[in-house]
């Protein structure tokens, strides 16, 4: 994704870091707002991306397609903001660590794409953060960014196995979330009833 | 699925930055990107892969320079600064960018590192010679302007007034070691006064010649207050130090004289090399005579010994700017002293040469006119007299190249009155008699005047 070439000047360094910009501002602050949320941090994160991944070109390095660039610096810039923050969220990282390989059941895109069916959009995207922190980057990266899951592997430096893994998880978990939910809701309905 | 990750996707679609929010960053972006512009690709070849690595955004980028590397650097610069310039500067003359880091570095430096006034004023005195030899080059050169000459009489004079001052403060010490020196500096005043002329610097010369007559005069002083204080040591104990005190330094001073024959490298068959050897042959003949006097006549002995001091001083000063000096014959500045031999030899050669003349000129009188006549009988009546033998050889010698002058005279007078001398027996020329520079060489003019 990034190459020591020397072939493109000055100006159109510029322009073509500039439509970059154009065009993932948006998805990258979504991106960002939906790990962090926090829109002000998301939007400093963002900005810091971009200036990063200037520095590198000024550096006299070239980039050849920019999307997944500026996913993995915005990444590492949220991992850092992480570790900074070292909230609670280490010890759902902890407990999470030493993710086995994954049934084969889990390691099925088919069987994603069936659990996936079973849950709803909307609330799911409401519930999202309230996941641990591995999980929703894979499904934010997966159903948000809708990267495919060799990209995603690449990103975050997990094998595929390991990200569809999150990933059927993650939904798993989702869903457990929703009927929780709706299980709640249809008792505050029964007890509003009587 | 599609339903979930549409549903999903359409949800999150919602979240976006604002227009104004979007802008603003934009801004944000685009500001920096002005103060880091991208660099020309010939810098950004400079760029080092590793530290483009570390996503460097400082405007400022440090520069690795190795503290080894920079203190090496800095010890090669000031070894520039303190000893190779110095040593380049030391050959520079008035006008060129160096001298002033030989003047007022160089000789500062090695000024300071003088104690005690003699070093002081032996190094004054060197200093003031070294002035009078970059006149020297600089004329020869053609290079002298009147203005750099003022500059350097200026720096004669000042270098002078140093060496007196220090040799008042010398007075206080040692009275006999304070005459002594200035004995020394109107020397060296005195000869390079002559070499200068001889150089064709004449503001300098002028100037020159000011500052050694000062110098003279307050030199009649300084005799007249050692030998006052010669006198009263004499009073108290009957010691003089005097003497010994000449005689070390007269021994000093040709030590050094030979040293500077040797240093300067001359060839043997070189005439300068033999004029040299002959003045210190002079020096060491005169030494003896002093040391032989010195029982009968003290003050004699001391007066002959200040005369060979003043010799081997000159000899050092002319030796130490061969060069500038070669234009000026030994002769004019350190004359001869004959041996007992050579005046021997010398006076026998001028009484048959006034014998000669004698003849030639009796020979005419009858063919010239009366006043003529009458001249020419006075000068072989004077010369006549003036060949009877004198207590002194070298009077006799003075009397006897006296009446040669007057034959010389009586002679020209001849020719003038129009009468033919060349015709008459004893045929020879007349023949320059003067004193010459080695034994050898008066040896052959004795030789061939013989009739």
């Amino acid at each position: 994704m990034a190459d020591v070439r020397k072939t493109h000047d000055t100006e159109d360094h510029e322009a073509r870091f500039l439509k970059a910009f154009d065009e993932y501002n948006d998805a990258l602050f979504r991106h960002a707002l939906l790990r962090v949320s926090n829109r002000e941090k998301a939007i400093d994160l963002v900005h810091d991306t971009f200036t990063k991944v200037w520095a590198y070109l000024r550096s006299g390095y070239e980039i050849d397609t920019f999307r997944p660039f500026l996913y993995k610096v915005l990444n590492n810039l949220i991992i850092d903001e992480y570790r900074r923050r070292k909230e609670s969220s280490l010890d759902a990282l902890l407990e999470l660590e030493g993710v086995d390989e994954g049934s084969f059941e889990e390691l099925s895109e088919s069987t994603s794409e069936a659990l996936a069916a079973t849950i709803d959009g909307k609330k799911a995207f409401e519930l999202l953060d309230q996941m641990p922190d591995q999980y929703r980057e894979v499904i934010i990266l997966r159903f948000v960014d809708q990267l495919g899951p060799r990209e995603i592997s690449e990103l975050i430096e997990e094998s595929e196995n390991v990200v569809s893994v999150r990933i059927h998880r993650g939904l798993k978990m989702l869903r457990q979330k929703i009927e929780a939910l709706d299980e709640q809701g249809e008792q505050n309905r029964k007890k509003k009833k009587k | 699925m599609k339903r979930f990750s549409e549903q999903f996707h359409t949800k999150a679609k919602t979240v976006k930055l604002q227009a104004f929010e979007r802008e603003e960053l934009r801004a944000r972006i685009v500001t920096y990107m002005e103060y880091h512009p991208i660099q020309k690709p010939a810098e950004a070849s400079l760029a080092v892969p590793s530290r483009v690595k570390l996503l460097q955004t400082d405007a400022f980028q440090s520069i690795q320079i190795p503290a080894s590397l920079l203190f090496r650097a800095s010890a090669i610069f000031t070894m520039m600064l303190l000893v190779i310039v110095p040593v380049i500067a030391e050959r520079s003359v008035p006008g060129d960018s160096l001298y002033a880091v030989k003047v007022q570095f160089n000789e500062e430096v090695r000024g300071s590192l003088a104690f005690g006034s003699y070093e002081k004023i032996e190094w004054e005195t060197e200093r003031l010679n070294r002035r009078v030899a970059e006149a020297k080059l600089l004329a020869s050169e053609g290079r002298l302007t009147e203005e750099v000459e003022m500059e350097i009489a200026a720096a004669v004079k000042e270098h002078t007034q140093e060496v007196q001052k220090e040799i008042e403060v010398l007075r206080v010490e040692d009275a006999d070691q304070a005459t002594l020196a200035s004995i020394e500096l109107s020397t060296t005043l005195e000869l390079q006064s002559a070499s200068l002329q001889e150089s064709g610097t004449t503001v300098l010369a002028t100037a020159v010649g000011e500052v050694a007559s000062e110098n003279t005069a307050q030199l009649v002083v300084d005799v007249i207050n050692e030998s006052l204080s010669t006198q009263e040591a004499q009073h108290d104990d009957g010691h003089v130090p005097a003497y010994d005190k000449i005689m070390a330094r007269v021994e000093q001073n040709t030590t050094r004289a030979y040293e500077l024959v040797g240093s300067l490298g001359l060839e043997q068959e070189d005439q300068l090399y033999k004029d040299i050897t002959r003045r210190l042959e002079d020096v060491n003949r005169s030494i003896e005579t002093a040391k032989g006097v010195r029982d009968k006549d003290e003050t004699l002995a001391k007066e002959q010994l200040l005369a060979v001091l003043e010799r081997t001083q000159k000899l050092i000063v002319y030796m130490s700017d061969i060069d500038g000096n070669r234009a000026i014959a030994l002769e004019t500045v350190i004359p001869i002293i004959l041996t007992p031999e050579e005046q021997q030899s010398e006076l026998a050669s001028a009484v048959s040469e006034i014998a000669r003349k004698s003849e030639i000129l009796s020979l005419a009188i009858p063919k010239v006119s009366v006043g003529a006549a009458e001249k020419i009988a006075f000068a072989i009546d004077f010369a006549a007299k003036s060949s009877e033998p004198k207590a002194d050889a070298s009077q006799s010698l003075a009397a006897a190249k006296e009446s040669l002058a007057m034959l010389d005279d009586a002679l020209k007078i001849v020719s003038s009155e129009g009468v033919d001398i060349t015709t008459t027996p004893s045929v020879p020329a007349p023949v320059e008699l003067e004193a010459t520079t080695t034994a050898s060489t008066t040896l052959e003019t004795e030789a061939t005047p013989a009739p």
